[in-house]
């Protein structure tokens, strides 16, 4: 496996392209925008880090011409994961927010590497509307953490509030597909999906 | 436009207004006294002669006036005025004689139009117990006794306190007009004075948030390294005590940094108020037995606001953990839903001076005595939840109580 990963801290990606290496395997690092374009064009990786400050280039752009190719991308966020960051387009695979460890950053990498080859159907709630990537993806597409949501949902297992601007943000592109589903938080169950006649 | 920008302009138009009114009521008191004096001034002439001006045919006789005028005899007020020479000419005016005991009426002079003889009897007969004073409105009266003979003198102001009304009128219009223009006026200038306030306001929010994220790629580094320390070398006390001291400022960072998670996409749903309150004082249970401090919760079940679950459940946690840091004895919690609105208190004995405590939500601020480190965040966290879901926060300490009451 070889992975991209461009920061503008040059401590942060020596010492992050040691750890990756160890953790996942060959690591390639760019401090800029313009070298980001330069790897691609040049090397074959198989995701990408981005820090969504990186100069010369902007992380809009780069994200876009990133999954143009096909490969998994991961934007690195010095403020909280919002929901705006989610719908917005285009949309990374995931976003991560620093501070975080190396075993945070290798586990974001590999669920992003699964999920987005997985082509699954998530049932919502017992009984409930079955809900296609495709027909979510028809939007800005669906990151890793919303996918994560998502299976737990469909699993019955517990969401944590922490997830908040997921389900915002699934909650919004249920509505731009014309989806009724949404995640309502009830008391004593935590968060579930219904239908809006509910 | 911020909170205390509007409270200035509100609390400046009041002093306006109640300025404006005062100075309008002295104008218009004294105006109306002077006339009130002038008519007393006339009756008064008019009972010296019992009830009647002398007439004569062509230029009046200037002579019965002046002998009691004050000063040299000179006209008080050129041709206007009890003073006048004009005023045998002009005075609109009558005057009934009463036998003793009222029963017996003659009319001893009138020179008015709006009222009848008769009228003008039936009228004064109901002020014989009276001395002076207005009646019908304008109409000022004297009622005088010579010789066993009651008379009533009255006579017509109204052309005289047209003035009056009129500079009241006038000034009731200004007051308005001044109001709406003081209104704008302080619109500006509230403008001037916050601007610079609201940018000192906006540069520390914009520090605060810089220096949020400034520390964050550092962290990230020292942790990594050390990471990889502990992967080269193995891990041992100092790397253990790096990663616990790293762990610490991110969470300092994830407080001071909280603020992002109300940029308004954040989860809103029915959170359980009554439940993350409970259940946050029942997590407390043992520090709040350990430390000696007693508990009394009165929480109404089912309140419900509708919020980030988050957010909710932190703030709760943080009033609870604000009073295990620094209650003394005891602490209280309540909770209740009524009219609509959401009511939360949490108390504490907290040995401060009584008074309003609304510094306790500024960051990094302490008003008490922790028993253990505290940044002084917790708090401002509270307060930014409350200010995002367009509620109250306020504290307070009365009776040695520290008090933080939130309306939502």
């Amino acid at each position: 496996m070889k992975i991209l990963f461009a920061a503008p801290d040059r401590d942060l990606l020596e010492c992050f392209r040691k750890l990756l290496e160890t953790d996942l395997g060959e690591t390639v690092t760019a401090f800029d925008g313009t070298q980001v374009l330069t790897l691609l064009a040049s090397e074959s990786v198989d995701a990408v880090i981005l820090d969504r400050d990186l100069p010369r280039v902007d992380h809009r752009t780069l994200v876009s011409k990133i999954r143009g190719k096909n490969i998994p991308v991961v934007v690195l966020t010095d403020g909280p994961v919002t929901a705006a960051m989610l719908t917005g387009e285009p949309t990374a695979n995931e976003y991560l927010s620093y501070p975080f460890d190396a075993n945070k950053l290798s586990g974001v990498i590999k669920n992003v590497l699964e999920t987005a080859s997985s082509c699954e159907t998530f049932r919502v709630g017992a009984g409930g509307p079955v809900i296609t990537r495709s027909r979510i993806e028809s939007g800005p597409g669906l990151t890793a953490g919303e996918i994560r949501v998502l299976r737990s949902l469909a699993n019955g297992e517990a969401v944590s509030s922490d997830d908040g601007a997921y389900i915002t943000s699934l909650n919004a592109k249920f509505a731009a597909c014309g989806s009724k589903t949404r995640i309502r938080y009830r008391a004593k169950k935590g968060f579930e999906t219904v239908t809006e006649d509910e | 436009m911020n909170k205390a920008e509007k409270k200035f302009r509100l609390y400046a138009i009041l002093v306006i207004f109640i300025l404006l009114t005062l100075l309008l009521a002295v104008i218009n008191g004294v105006n109306f006294t002077m006339a009130a004096e002038d008519a007393d001034q006339l009756t008064q002439m008019l009972a010296d002669r019992h009830g009647a001006f002398e007439r004569r045919d062509g230029a009046p006789d200037e002579s019965q006036f002046r002998a009691e005028l004050p000063g040299n005899g000179e006209f008080r007020m050129g041709p206007m005025g009890p003073g006048s020479p004009e005023m045998n000419e002009s005075l609109r005016y009558f005057t009934v004689a009463f036998s003793e005991k009222g029963d017996r009426a003659e009319t001893v002079s009138f020179h008015v139009s709006a009222v009848t003889e008769d009228e003008a009897v039936t009228w004064t007969s109901g002020l014989l117990k009276q001395k002076t004073g207005w009646t019908r409105g304008t109409y000022r009266y004297r009622v005088y006794k010579d010789h066993g003979t009651v008379f009533v003198t009255v006579i017509d102001q109204g052309r005289e306190l047209l003035p009056s009304f009129r500079i009241l009128i006038i000034s009731a219009i200004g007051e308005v007009i001044a109001l709406i223009a003081g209104w704008f006026l302080l619109l500006a200038i509230g403008r001037k004075i916050y601007a610079p306030l609201e940018e000192a306001d906006r540069k520390q929010k914009l520090f605060i948030a810089n220096a949020n994220r400034e520390f964050r790629i550092p962290l990230t580094v020292i942790d990594g390294n050390t990471e990889l320390t502990e992967r080269r070398y193995g891990p041992d006390d100092q790397t253990r005590s790096t990663h616990r001291q790293v762990a610490k400022m991110n969470e300092l960072v994830d407080r001071l940094g909280s603020a992002g998670i109300f940029d308004g996409n954040t989860a809103r749903v029915g959170v359980p108020l009554s439940e993350y309150l409970s259940a946050a004082i029942d997590r407390e249970a043992e520090q709040f037995a350990a430390r000696g401090i007693e508990v009394t919760a009165d929480i109404s079940p089912g309140v419900t606001v509708t919020a980030d679950p988050e957010a909710m459940n932190r703030l709760t946690a943080e009033l609870v953990g604000n009073a295990v840091k620094f209650a003394l004895t005891k602490a209280s919690f309540t909770l209740r839903g009524e009219k609509g609105s959401v009511l939360i208190e949490a108390a504490n004995d907290a040995g401060l001076p009584d008074g309003p405590a609304d510094q306790a939500f500024d960051r990094f601020t302490t008003l008490q005595n922790a028993k253990e480190s505290d940044a002084g965040l917790g708090l401002s966290f509270v307060k930014e939840t409350v200010r995002a879901l367009n509620g109250r926060a306020s504290a307070s300490v009365s009776g040695g109580i520290f008090t933080v009451r939130i309306v939502l």
